[in-house]
């Protein structure tokens, strides 16, 4: 009987505790964040002012990025955990701008699920150069070379 | 209908559970490794001041720990591939020791009552290892890696020399004693056992019913274990609820809590049938 309360009471503990960790580093990091905006906001105004300024001499910056791709979409496959993982990689003005996973029928739910937080990272980074998802390491593998591979394909 | 005898009773519920077991390890392998992957996680989370967000292998690790307060370990019972793996090699032993006339190996109890507690110790040491962010040194010796990659069709085990080792090491163990690694080495075993399990349906028994003397349920127990008192809340979290201790009883004194004996095939089915429709929502 003790023992039963006692694993109970561990168990609320536990769940407390982490509730607990969660909403603290959820404060913090809104904190963090109010402040970077703020200070954002005030360097900006501070831009915008010298901006102003210097608007007339000045011509327009926006020329087409160099780049060392060739624009469409590229297709590769790469071994993950179980199988090959197709990935869909389209280049738009030498960018990646799309990134998608065709198919992975050989790779269990869940962990695909994790890897594929790496899609967003690539894109993000413009680089395929990212970190693996820990505990996914072979579902991420399998995207990061695919994704290599089909960049690979792009090169001038 | 005509009135089942007790045999006939067992032996249904053995090719159940038996085909049960079967169709979790070719369907659903790797929702153990996915639950534990849960555990590291929030280890590794807490370890670099991170938050835990309720990814995939959060959610199946909650799926799972809140089912196994529901209805006790049927999980590792019915479902686990390595727990399935650890009854095929013990079935596949104590067959070859029938054809050949031997006898199986004799196992000690107290060896048992010392293991029990490697698990913690295993389970400690990996969270450990992943709150130090260092849980990557030690990647190629875990077994059940190897033995998912097997199942996976990867034979690439070239970074997995110790793993392999352990398995092996694991597999004999499986052999010579019923579920070895659950009771003494599985880390997600030991998560579970630490779990309270609700008294409403785990299996128990009316002691004052039972024929004196008789242990019948306690050896054939894979984890030897007394039976807890009907009512009690004293299951053990060793207790993988596999029933066999219900079908050997002479009295059929052994029951799930208040569900009624005439169920028990049908209770064995809907938990069955919860767990695949649990696990396949949370994404294995």
């Amino acid at each position: 009987m003790n023992r039963y309360w006692i694993k109970m009471l561990n168990l609320v503990l536990v769940v407390g505790i982490l509730f607990a960790y969660n909403t603290t580093l959820e404060h913090r990091t809104q904190a963090e964040e109010i402040a970077r905006l703020t200070a954002e906001l005030a360097s900006s105004n501070l831009q915008l002012a010298k901006y102003a300024e210097k608007t007339d001499n000045r011509e327009s910056q926006e020329q087409p990025v160099e780049s060392d791709y060739v624009d469409g979409v590229y297709q590769a496959s790469a071994r993950g955990y179980g199988g090959d993982i197709t990935m869909e990689l389209m280049i738009e003005q030498g960018m990646m701008t799309r990134l998608n996973i065709l198919s992975a029928a050989e790779e269990d739910g869940a962990y695909l699920q994790m890897a594929s937080s790496m899609v967003k990272e690539i894109l993000r980074q413009q680089s395929v150069e990212v970190d693996t998802v820990s505990g996914a390491t072979y579902s991420s593998i399998g995207i990061r070379d695919a994704t290599a591979k089909a960049l690979e394909q792009a090169k001038k | 209908m005509k009135k089942m005898t007790p045999v006939q009773k067992k032996r249904i519920h053995t090719y159940v559970r038996a085909g049960i077991q079967l169709l979790f390890f070719i369907l659903l392998p790797s929702a153990f490794t996915t639950a534990f992957a849960g555990v590291k996680y929030i280890f590794t989370r807490l370890g670099v001041r991170e938050p835990i967000e309720m990814n995939s292998f959060v959610l199946i690790l909650c799926v799972l720990l809140a089912y196994t307060i529901m209805f006790g370990r049927f999980f590792c019972g019915y479902a686990c591939a390595f727990g399935s793996l650890g009854d095929a090699v013990r079935a596949v032993y104590l067959w070859i020791c029938k054809k050949r006339k031997k006898k199986p190996l004799a196992w000690k109890e107290s060896w048992s009552n010392v293991l029990v507690y490697l698990k913690y110790m295993i389970l400690f040491a990996i969270i450990l290892l992943c709150f130090l962010g260092k849980y990557s040194t030690v990647r190629g010796s875990s077994p059940w890696d190897v033995f998912s990659m097997l199942i996976a069709g990867n034979f690439k085990l070239g970074a997995y020399g110790i793993g392999t080792l352990l398995l092996l090491v694991i597999v004999i163990g499986m052999a010579c004693c019923e579920r070895f690694f659950c009771r003494f080495c599985c880390p997600m075993g030991a998560v579970f056992a630490l779990m309270p399990v609700l008294p409403a349906c785990s299996l128990q028994r009316t002691r004052e019913e039972c024929v004196k003397g008789c242990s019948g349920c306690k050896r054939v127990c894979p984890s030897d274990l007394d039976l807890p008192e009907a009512g009690t809340p004293d299951i053990s979290g060793e207790c993988f609820q596999c029933g066999k201790c219900m079908h050997v009883c002479p009295k059929q004194n052994v029951r799930h809590g208040v569900i009624p004996k005439k169920l028990e095939l049908f209770f064995t089915l809907i938990r069955t049938a919860l767990l695949a429709a649990l696990l396949v929502w949370a994404g294995v």
